[in-house]
């Protein structure tokens, strides 16, 4: 059995931008957490029984900076979420978003903690 | 600790240009993993632009100077152009490399956009070396530029042109017709592929983002189209077919 990805893998970004300074990282912490807030907030309020195509397409656009800054398990749901918009089950998409939701405050939560070691470190 | 803004924003200028340079333009719809990009692009000595939305590039384009390379998401949202739609854009009118991006990596897709034009494909999210010797790659590849680096009206002959905004196809003595946008489409396809025939399952692909089924007509229909509103603005240009090939643009 695949075991269940990390809510939040720190050493992602650092690797992916081959920089570990705390203000870059801050920065871009900070932008993700901004949008993503912001896109998983429409999501939650969509009817997914008339709106599933721009479930698919908010899904889709938060889920590759998701996977680049180490939110690996809303990512995870993000994609699941995403092919199951596509194959218009409703009912499907619906239960994922109810579990996607603390998924993405667990991860906002660990976010901010990150972003405050960050700040303390530098 | 200060709030200071370190990072460049996504238009933030980054030195002057040299012949060294290679300015790249990035197009994605999320609006962090741009960043991201163009961050490491920037740590890697490229200078870039980038943009959200096609509008924002069709403006960019009009503009000069044009960017050396595109990078464009495939997947770009249901209230703006696709991706594939700039891609054959971007080739048409620019005859610029492209690099498109996808989160999605099915054959089908890579096909597409390599239809469309594309002179590579990679999976996101990418690794910057990966993306970095995919970069290498068409800039070796680049052929000299045939077209003047000034978009907005692609000249297809002496008398004959395309407004890529308006799709208005203007002929001899000034004569117009308006070219829906597949119709546009399907001319952009035909002038990339300006020397060899271009068979009708290459030409759905690049235009509609999948495969044809043998009974699908829409190619022949749009050519036929086409066919007749050049005859309506000009003498001599017109689309042959190429029998077992497929169909080229004569001018």
């Amino acid at each position: 059995m695949k075991a269940a990805p990390e809510i939040f893998d720190n050493s992602a970004l650092p690797d992916a931008i081959h920089a570990d300074s705390p203000p870059i990282l801050i920065e871009f912490y900070e932008l993700y957490l901004d949008h993503t807030q912001k896109v998983i907030g429409d999501m939650l309020s969509t009817d997914t029984n008339t709106n599933l195509p721009d479930l698919r397409e908010q899904a889709h656009s938060i889920k590759s900076s998701s996977m680049t800054i180490g939110a690996q398990a809303l990512a995870h749901e993000l994609d699941t979420l995403e092919q199951v918009a596509a194959s218009q089950d409703a009912s499907r998409a619906a239960a994922i978003l109810n579990a996607l939701e603390p998924v993405a405050e667990q991860t906002f939560q660990i976010i901010r903690v990150e972003i405050e070691t960050l700040r303390q470190s530098s | 600790m200060s709030s200071q803004r370190i990072l460049p924003g996504p238009e933030a200028p980054t030195g002057k240009m040299t012949p060294e340079t290679t300015h790249i333009h990035v197009l994605d719809d999320d609006p962090v993993y741009t960043r991201i990009l163009v961050y490491q692009l920037r740590q890697h000595g490229f200078e870039c632009s980038s943009s959200q939305h096609s509008e924002e590039l069709m403006v960019r384009l009009q503009d000069a100077p044009i960017p050396d390379v595109f990078i464009l998401d495939y997947h770009l949202g249901p209230r703006q152009a696709s991706g594939l739609d700039l891609c054959r854009k971007v080739r048409a009118y620019v005859n610029k490399p492209v690099i498109m991006l996808s989160a999605n990596d099915s054959v089908e897709t890579k096909v597409s956009c390599l239809n469309a034009g594309a002179d590579q494909y990679i999976v996101k999210p990418c690794d910057i070396t990966e993306l970095l010797a995919r970069i290498g790659v068409v800039l070796r590849n680049q052929r000299p530029a045939d077209k003047p680096d000034t978009t907005g009206i692609l000249e297809l002959s002496d008398s004959l042109s395309l407004d890529w905004e308006s799709n208005l196809m203007t002929g001899n003595d000034d004569q117009t017709v308006h070219l829906t946008d597949k119709e546009a489409a399907m001319l952009e396809v035909l002038i990339h592929h300006q020397h060899t025939a271009v068979n009708r399952y290459d030409a759905f692909q690049s235009i509609y983002g999948f495969a044809m089924t043998p009974d699908n007509r829409s190619i022949d229909i749009l050519v036929s189209r086409l066919r007749r509103k050049l005859a309506r603005v000009h003498d001599r240009a017109t689309i042959r077919t190429i029998r077992g090939q497929g169909y080229r643009l004569s001018l």
